[in-house]
């Protein structure tokens, strides 16, 4: 754009936010309406994007290449997997790395005076590099320990502990489904895999052979396994599920890939996109509506100037720009504010969850473009009318 | 002059090219106006005529200087120029201490000489008045008057000055009679 054409520009947009700044309160209500508009989507993206990248960083924290494998009995007949064929798995060849059977009940327990209600997981050592749970006091529970009743406590458990009562401390007994289990562990916070249902922080860790003596049903609830590296996961999974028919009398498995959850997120993501754009497009249509009202009221009361602008040589296009002009500095500003009031929303939703705020890349360019679409839409056909008025007419009006 | 009705200002819209004939041609300047665009009637209004309105028609929110500056505006100059040949004209009407001035600052006869100013800003071959002293009082009349003949004596602006009041008729050089829609003589006879 040339200087002069710069000039004139800066000089169309003084002349525009003059005239919107004497409509006033009406402006100001027209206004509302698009930056509020505009706010819900912003709002609703920068949401939207936060709990995806928090779902993403649950993923990520322990790695895409996860693999869930569920024990599936029809009429609750849960088949019994045994323990050899999961730990025979990676020797297998068939695309897993690693496979850990795990026993998982519940239990009320007993520390001193505090009783807390809690998972009772019953798993081999590999289990605590599996979720990365560091041990803070005493040592894991270990394959040597056989079925010895022996306890390690998550981190969330050991707190709540401490707090109805004295510290645990290792060697303290705890009572569990009326068994007495000696502590050997405190772990620090592990991180909780939506994939696997675990969460260690509430856990109490219990070597793999001890499930006999707590646990009523000591069957295999759970296989947590990671894929070899390069390995497929729908391939995988399909020869694991082979692997186990061939196994079981009755019953299957149900095999569960990190890859597939989140391409069950991303289809989830892609709905709600869609749900947004509908949100949009009706915020989008009551705001323009409230500018193309305040357009069409100013013409009205504009009539004898557009008369006279005409008379002394604008051309009908002069007319256009003047009121379109003004109908995107309203909208605009509208776009702005509520684009700075849907980040401030999204800011303080994300802070409210305890997540780390991501601003969605899409948000400013999405808002900019609200802006120019409300605008031009609902701009022009005011903008228009008002320069097919008849300057005469438009000149003896009162 | 002419009585109320009989087609004055109709006459005065087809000469400033705001209304189109059903029959007939108008030539301004001698260009046939007939076959053109309406944007290039609007750019002939701009640069061949300035109009002086009885309700005066200046823009509230604007100063003396930038009413008189806004016919320059869609001839694309820029904002200095329009202003410094503003305040020229707003000298000519004797009202350069009231350039800042808002239209709602000034008396009847000071706005229509605002107005006056805007309509000779961009040198217009011709100059129509609608009544230009229909809302004034007789001495600001006589006073717009004195100042239409002054600027009458400058040579190549042609003022057309439409009225219904013989004593600013009396006051022209040339009078054009309108009687139901026909122009006559200056005697009141239709020419032959």
């Amino acid at each position: 754009m040339t200087a002069v054409g710069q000039a004139r520009l800066r000089e169309v947009v003084r002349e525009g936010a003059g005239n919107l700044r004497a409509l006033g309160a009406r402006a100001l209500l027209a206004l509302t309406g698009i930056a509020v508009g505009t706010a819900a989507v912003i709002a609703i993206l920068h949401v939207g994007h936060n709990a995806r990248a928090e779902a993403m960083r649950q993923f990520e924290a322990l790695g895409t290449d996860l693999v869930s494998i569920t024990p599936h009995g029809d009429n609750h007949d849960v088949p019994d997997l045994s323990p050899e064929a999961v730990r025979a798995l990676p020797g297998r060849r068939i695309g897993l790395a690693e496979a850990i059977p795990i026993v998982s009940g519940s239990a009320s327990l007993r520390m001193g005076r505090a009783s807390l209600y809690a998972a009772l997981i019953a798993a081999d050592e590999a289990l605590y590099g599996f979720v990365k749970a560091p041990v803070v006091a005493g040592r894991r529970t270990s394959d040597l320990d056989g079925a010895a009743p022996f306890v390690v406590l998550g981190a969330d458990l050991a707190r709540d502990a401490a707090a109805s009562g004295r510290p645990v401390r290792i060697g303290d007994p705890v009572t569990a489904n009326d068994q007495v289990l000696t502590v050997i562990g405190i772990l620090g916070p592990a991180f909780r895999s939506p994939l696997l249902g675990l969460d260690l922080d509430r856990s109490a860790v219990i070597p793999f052979q001890a499930a006999r003596r707590l646990m009523p049903d000591a069957k295999i609830t759970n296989v947590a396994a990671r894929l070899a590296p390069g390995a497929d996961d729908r391939a995988t999974a399909q020869r694991v599920t082979d692997y186990f028919r061939l196994l079981l009398r009755t019953g299957s498995v149900q095999v569960n890939t990190a890859r597939q959850l989140i391409d069950g997120l991303e289809k989830q993501m892609r709905v709600y996109a869609l749900l947004l754009v509908g949100i949009g497009t009706t915020s989008l249509v009551v705001g323009g509506v409230g500018v193309m009202n305040v357009m069409l009221m100013s013409i009205l009361e504009r009539r004898r100037e557009i008369g006279l602008r005409r008379a002394i040589g604008a051309r009908r296009r002069d007319i256009v720009t003047l009121f379109l002009t003004e109908a995107l500095i309203l909208s605009g500003i509208g776009s702005l504010l509520g684009t700075g009031l849907g980040t401030l929303a999204g800011w303080i939703f994300a802070r409210s969850s305890g997540w780390p705020f991501l601003p969605a890349p899409l948000a400013l360019p999405l808002g900019a473009g609200m802006a120019v679409t409300v605008g031009l839409f609902f701009g022009l056909y005011p903008a228009l009318k008002a320069a097919q008025l008849d300057p005469i007419a438009a000149l003896r009006a009162e | 002059m002419g009585a109320s009705g009989s087609g004055k200002t109709t006459l005065m819209n087809l000469i400033g090219l705001l209304d189109r004939p059903c029959h007939g041609q108008i030539h301004l300047n001698g260009v046939p106006t007939a076959n053109l665009r309406d944007d290039a009637l609007a750019t002939l209004r701009n640069r061949q005529i300035g109009f002086v309105f009885q309700a005066f028609h200046l823009l509230p929110r604007l100063s003396a200087l930038d009413n008189v500056a806004l016919p320059l505006l869609y001839r694309g100059l820029g904002k200095r120029l329009r202003r410094a040949r503003a305040a020229e004209a707003l000298h000519r009407v004797g009202l350069a201490d009231r350039a800042s001035h808002r239209p709602d600052e000034l008396s009847g006869g000071q706005r229509q000489r605002v107005a006056i100013a805007r309509a000779l800003v961009g040198a217009p071959t011709l100059l129509l008045a609608d009544e230009p002293t229909g809302n004034l009082d007789s001495w600001a009349a006589d006073d717009i008057m004195a100042l239409f003949l002054a600027l009458n004596r400058d040579p190549g602006v042609t003022i057309l000055i439409v009225t219904h009041d013989p004593a600013v008729a009396a006051r022209c050089p040339r009078r054009i009679v309108m009687r139901d829609g026909r122009v006559l003589d200056g005697a009141g006879v239709l020419p032959s």
